[in-house]
């Protein structure tokens, strides 16, 4: 551990924390389903530069690099299915808004 | 070795039901029945073996830590595989019958055994991120399970449900990378040696929380219960007995106990926590369940107060808390499989869970209403059914802990409990029969086959208690360390 | 690090914009920005391969795949959209200001951060990592690929017999 890891590190770690809130907010405040997604895609990128980020500071990129990638497979899997969902959403009230989900409640 | 057979069988089962469930009729149906029967003999050998050798451990391919990755199986782990197996095993049983209404029935057993992959990937896996995958790939196969249905509601509920376990999951992998990154290593073990030899950092403690909201919202305790109502009740059933039986505990409840018991350590805010959240989850859920007249959401909202019970009796931190806790998981799986069972079988033949259209059926499904009583005594606690015992251990550990208090709301609890499932049983199976559900005659034998099975695993627990009480507590001996 | 910070404030600029732009089709383009921006950084923090991995498939990939169901769920009307964004700079337009002192807070106070790192790694190649030590995380992806093509087809059905 060298002053010059963690000094790299805490700047990274204002930003990962910024785009996190972003990406929470957006899935939280929207009103619309593909908004939300695009939030959710936004909290997987900031997870993704802490890996890297971690990688980097401690010599161990090989294993991170390892791991980013398995989580890019995830992401798109989890992308892909929710689209899925939300094309069925569509087709059966022909909208996209969260306001328009009337079978559930609570 | 064996531990790496719980992985690969359903995955062989699952690639051999995409390739052939199409083309062969009743060839899913038995694939998937034949893989739970040897996937839970299989669970049953692996109790035996950890028995007389305390923990098993497996290096894949030879790999050593940090970034090798190993299962292992300790008393905990082999107690939830069991348990995962049983239900799944006669979840697949009723689903032989149940499932004929739905299309293209092969894809069911191919995501479902796909969900038993993650559910046992989870439960054996000792590497933090494989976790992680193990979470995420059980998870995936429960979104596309629940819309199963493709109705509009089915729909919503998986996208509801699809935004919060997201969250949940990118939560716990944010801590898992924090933590990698203050340790170094993946490995379960590793961490939980590095972190003994180093004072408490407060990196630890924000890990603490990032961890608690994600399994808190894979458990659904009551802050972040919002998907689970309308998952659990549009879901087709017999997936909605597996994610209220076993689905939530192995990726909510097992999960945080394994990080937070053997890997960060259980610090007393910690447990605190815990019990003023499944405080809140017991009296909230019960309050919920019993405003509800559709049957399903009745248990969905019951599944959450009795989870509350299982969070309560970790909070307590001491052994017999731990014990309880999980004994309570077990009885809580069993019961809540029945229910919905019970619930299945009234929905197909009347065509309706509306409990106020419902009436009478006692005398024309007699077995049903019979096994789905035996339940509901259980889930509210009386002897000398299973769900006694379970809970009269807990409210004993809240007691010598010393939380007076809370041993006296966990028993206010079980009474409400208690009153909500005797209005669903006068209104359902003990009133004046309704003229218009005549012809109505006992669902078909995977019912009750599945339902005799689960009510008298019910009895027999119950009443051998006293007989069993060692071999239930001497697996947790070895988690513990004591 | 100086080159670093500016890429970061570019990440979290095209990220704003992402979430704040009204049309739905420009927030997808967007989302591909923050991620090319995010490639770059990682390409300088020595991690080519996730890098190529992230550039390939989270802007390429998944952009396809936010276009086209944005395309195949029809837009809204001209005057429709009006009303929206009037509606959605209520909720929004202080996000950039809590961003701000979100960011100014955790620069000012100092965690201290006593990490251990491990001696460097005896592996280094990405490759055998990734397909011979983490085996079960390989099996993992194969198997959530599985799931996902199971997941997708399951949703463009007729749910139930008639």
């Amino acid at each position: 551990m060298s002053f010059d890891v963690l000094h790299i590190f805490w700047p990274f770690g204002v930003f990962i924390a910024m785009l996190f809130i972003i990406g929470l907010y957006c899935v939280l405040a929207t009103l619309n389903l593909v908004r939300a997604l695009i939030g959710l895609e936004l909290l997987i990128k900031a997870v993704t530069l802490l890996l890297v980020v971690v990688g980097f500071a401690g010599g161990h990129l090989a294993l991170t690099q390892a791991l980013v990638i398995t989580l890019i497979v995830i992401e798109v899997v989890v992308m892909t299915v929710s689209m899925g969902i939300v094309l069925g959403i569509h087709r059966h009230n022909n909208s996209l808004d969260v306001r328009g989900l009337k079978n559930i409640k609570g | 070795m064996i531990l790496i057979f719980f992985v690969i069988t359903p995955i062989a089962a699952a690639f051999l039901i995409g390739l052939a469930g199409r083309y062969v009729k009743n060839f899913s149906d038995s694939a998937a029945n034949l893989t739970t029967v040897i996937l839970f003999a299989a669970s049953l050998y692996t109790l035996n073996l950890v028995n007389t050798c305390h923990i098993l451990v497996y290096k894949i391919g030879g790999w050593l830590p940090p970034a090798g990755i190993c299962v292992v199986a300790d008393g905990l782990a082999v107690f939830m595989l069991v348990t995962v197996n049983l239900i799944s095993l006669l979840v697949m049983i009723y689903s032989i019958n149940y499932m004929n209404s739905y299309t293209e029935k092969w894809k069911f057993h191919a995501l479902y055994m796909l969900m038993l992959v993650g559910m046992n990937g989870v439960i054996i896996s000792g590497d933090l991120f494989n976790l992680y995958v193990f979470l995420e790939l059980a998870s995936i196969s429960a979104y596309a399970l629940v819309a199963f249905g493709t109705e509009a509601s089915s729909l919503e509920a998986a996208f509801k449900y699809a935004i919060m376990g997201s969250i949940a999951s990118l939560f716990i992998l944010l801590g898992i990378a924090l933590l990698y990154s203050y340790t170094s290593t993946l490995s379960m073990f590793d961490i939980a040696a590095v972190l003994a030899g180093k004072p408490r950092a407060f990196l630890i403690n924000f890990v603490s929380v990032l961890f608690l909201a994600g399994f808190a919202l894979k458990a659904a305790l009551v802050p972040f219960h919002a998907w689970l109502p309308d998952a659990h009740s549009s879901a087709p059933t017999p997936v909605s007995a597996t994610l209220s039986g076993v689905f939530i505990k192995t990726l909510g409840i097992y999960a945080m106990l394994r990080v937070f018991f053997s890997v960060i350590g259980a610090t007393s805010n910690l447990l605190l926590v815990l019990m003023v959240l499944g405080l809140v989850s017991m009296i909230a859920g019960a309050f919920l369940a019993i405003a509800q007249n559709d049957m399903k959401r009745m248990f969905a909202y019951s599944s959450i107060s009795q989870v509350g019970y299982i969070i309560i009796g970790l909070g307590c931190g001491s052994l017999i808390g731990i014990a309880g806790a999980a004994f309570h998981l077990f009885n809580h799986s069993i019961f809540k499989s029945l229910l919905f069972i019970n619930s299945a079988a009234v929905e197909s033949q009347t065509g309706s869970r509306n409990m106020d259209k419902l009436s009478g059926l006692a005398a024309k499904m007699p077995l049903t209403a019979v096994t789905s009583v035996m339940a509901s005594l259980s889930a509210a606690g009386l002897p000398p059914l299973a769900g006694f015992w379970s809970k009269l251990i807990i409210i004993m550990a809240l007691w010598i802990s010393g939380h007076y208090i809370y041993a006296l709301i966990a028993v206010l609890a079980s009474i409400l409990t208690l009153a909500y499932f005797l209005l669903m049983q006068r209104k359902i199976f003990f009133s004046e029969p309704n003229q218009e559900l005549s012809g109505i005659k006992e669902a078909g034998f995977g019912f009750s086959l599945a339902s005799i099975i689960l009510a008298s695993i019910i009895a027999v627990v119950g009443v051998a208690f006293p007989f069993l009480v060692n071999s239930i507590f001497v697996p947790f001996w070895n988690f513990l360390g004591v | 690090m100086t080159v670093n910070l500016i890429i970061l404030v570019c990440l979290i600029l095209a990220s704003l914009w992402t979430v704040m732009t009204r049309s739905l089709l420009r927030s997808a383009l967007g989302l591909a920005l923050t991620s090319i921006v995010l490639t770059i950084l990682m390409f300088r923090l020595n991690s080519p391969l996730a890098a190529v991995f992230e550039l390939s498939v989270c802007s390429g990939l998944i952009s396809v795949l936010f276009i086209s169901t944005i395309s195949l769920t029809e837009p809204m009307s001209r005057q429709e959209t009006l009303k929206h964004m009037k509606a959605r700079m209520t909720r929004f337009w202080y996000l950039p200001l809590v961003i701000a002192g979100a960011g100014a807070a955790l620069s000012l106070i100092k965690i201290p951060l006593d990490f251990r790192f491990a001696p460097r790694e005896t592996i280094h190649d990405v490759r055998q990592i990734l397909w011979q030590v983490r085996q079960l995380d390989l099996i993992g992806q194969i198997i959530i690929l599985l799931s996902g093509v199971f997941g997708v087809t399951i949703l463009f059905r007729e749910g139930r017999k008639k």
